[in-house]
């Protein structure tokens, strides 16, 4: 299963999507997960009546009918002039696949970390910064969504972060040339420090992989809910009084939860905003250690020409003639070679061997004569 | 785009899940129809103003709501269709302007008059029209398939619907042996 396919649906389409057709006729709705901002509207809309605040909450959900974009100027003359005219177990059920779209919305913002952090997203904030830079627009949209922003802010940060590695990459190779120890050291370091990100990374992606993403925020949500009497007594009172139904939970709800997960990439951020002024700050310190005379293991010295070229190793190569050799060597061994009798004569009809057997090891130890050093 | 253009578009959606049904009582026909969203919050409204009370009582907390939904369900009488949103009192003032109140308001003036048996068997046919009018609308706009959390949500609204309508029969059922036998001890105490 395609975990990824929301967030991209988010980033790529602007939004997620629910087609309304009604059966038997060419006619057609588009539903679309609204904006924050959007929700904010909702409240602003109808601060008391819940009724108006339902059908505007459908309204800022209209994306298109039939193909003919709604713009958000009507929303209002639709919420209070049109909807109010349709039955209500219409509404009731529109305002069912809006309040679904928020929480598929919502499921699909939780990937969004994992997803910035795979090769197609950085491939494709490639092609938006390509658009760009040609004076196109990368989505068809007014302003982005809230998951494109976050999605924007995490790649800019990519992007400084790399853009400081290659000069800390520069600064450190010009450093390891004058003092390679103090910059090996260095390196060791940062490597250290990035091989623990690159395995964060790859821990999240490998379960959002498998659809399992564990954030920050509902980690503490969690710990919040195990003894929050309090959060339970203020639902209890809100309902009671009236002052919100099922789809103001959704979108109190919902607002609270892309919220807490703004703030999260918002630290997520500041994390990486800090790693590229530490590279920053690497590139500094780099520039000391070849700079700081006391640093350095091998002094800077100036060397003569005469020095340099005593230094440079001139190898004298050995020149060589391989079928000339082996030329020589075949011309020696078998055609130049003079005929030898064997090392084997025959004796009586028994065959022996030509010359004197040679002595025994023992016989030589027998035969030495003692030395006194 | 103007509000008409906009009214356009959305007309073959503002027919879908509307019904009507024509209900005969003692010869006389009445005919009923599902609510509008609009007119929903309308009776919630009307309500909302009863909830504060502190001495309302849960059964007349429930007429008041079968009463207020059937005053705005009600559409024709004898054949007679009720389009004009103020009707006549009958009254005419001193300069010569007839009296005219709301036809929610004349409507449910009427219905108050009623007892509470016919009450009940009316606004059980109109909750019986929101059923047909649910299947209608499932007819019209099919869920996508897979999409369990739509289906989910759709069943807990039956649900609380249903389970509204079940304490709302209880309450009648209570009411109605309460004062059956609040009569009938009255009775047998009349000897």
């Amino acid at each position: 299963m395609d975990y990824y396919r929301g967030v991209r649906s988010l980033i790529m389409e602007g939004g997620i999507f629910r087609k309304v057709s009604l059966r038997g006729k060419n006619y057609q709705l588009k539903l679309k997960n609204p904006r924050l901002s959007e929700l904010d509207w909702i409240f602003e809309y109808s601060p008391e009546d819940v009724y108006l605040r339902e059908c505007a909450f459908i309204s800022v959900c209209l994306y298109s009918v039939n193909g003919d974009r709604v713009k958000a100027k009507h929303r209002g003359d639709i919420a209070l002039h049109i909807f109010e005219n349709f039955a209500s177990v219409l509404v009731r059920r529109l305002s069912i696949y809006c309040s679904v779209l928020l929480s598929d919305a919502r499921e699909a913002h939780k990937f969004l970390e994992a997803f910035s952090y795979e090769y197609e997203s950085r491939a494709l904030w490639k092609t938006w910064r390509a658009n760009a830079e040609l004076g196109f627009k990368a989505v068809e949209q007014d302003t982005l969504n809230d998951t494109q922003l976050s999605w924007v802010s995490i790649n800019q940060m990519e992007d400084e972060k790399n853009k400081h590695r290659v000069m800390w990459e520069q600064a450190l190779l010009v450093a390891s040339s004058m003092n390679p120890k103090g910059a090996q050291e260095v390196r060791k370091t940062w490597d250290k420090n990035d091989s623990h990100d690159e395995e964060y990374r790859e821990k999240v992606k490998e379960l959002a992989r498998k659809g399992v993403v564990d954030t920050r925020s509902e980690r503490e949500a969690l710990q919040r809910k195990k003894d929050n009497y309090d959060d339970l007594r203020e639902e209890m009172k809100r309902w009671v009084a009236g002052e919100e139904d099922e789809h103001d939970r959704i979108v109190r709800e919902y607002k609270e939860f892309m919220y807490q997960q703004i703030e999260d990439e918002n630290n997520r951020l500041s994390e990486m905003q800090e790693r590229a002024e530490q590279y920053r700050k690497g590139v500094h310190d780099l520039h000391d250690i070849r700079n700081n005379q006391a640093l350095t293991s091998t002094p800077v010295r100036a060397y003569s020409d005469e020095e340099i070229n005593s230094l440079s190793s001139v190898r004298v190569y050995k020149e060589s003639n391989e079928h000339q050799e082996k030329y020589e060597h075949v011309k020696q061994r078998y055609i130049m070679a003079k005929e030898t009798s064997g090392n084997l004569k025959l004796d009586n009809g028994q065959i022996v061997p030509h010359s004197q057997p040679s002595e025994s090891l023992m016989d030589q130890i027998s035969k030495r004569v003692p030395k006194i050093p | 785009m103007n509000l008409s253009k906009l009214r356009a578009l959305f007309d073959p959606l503002s027919k879908v899940g509307h019904t009507e049904k024509l209900v005969v009582v003692e010869g006389v026909e009445i005919k009923l129809k599902t609510l509008t969203s609009k007119e929903e919050a309308d009776v919630q409204k009307a309500l909302s103003s009863l909830r504060e009370e502190e001495n309302v009582s849960t059964a007349e907390f429930v007429d008041a709501f079968r009463r207020e939904s059937l005053c705005r369900a009600i559409v024709e009488v004898g054949g007679e269709r009720l389009t004009d949103p103020m009707l006549e009192t009958g009254e005419v003032l001193e300069n010569g302007v007839a009296v005219k109140v709301k036809r929610e308001e004349a409507i449910a003036e009427i219905i108050k008059g009623f007892s509470r048996v016919l009450v009940t068997h009316l606004f059980q046919e109109l909750a019986l029209m929101s059923e047909v009018a649910e299947k209608k609308v499932t007819q019209s706009l099919p869920a996508t398939e897979g999409k369990v959390e739509e289906e989910r949500k759709e069943l807990e609204g039956r649900l609380d619907a249903l389970n509204k309508s079940k304490e709302m029969d209880s309450v009648s059922e209570t009411t109605a042996r309460v004062r059956q036998a609040a009569y009938s001890s009255a009775l047998s105490e009349m000897g």
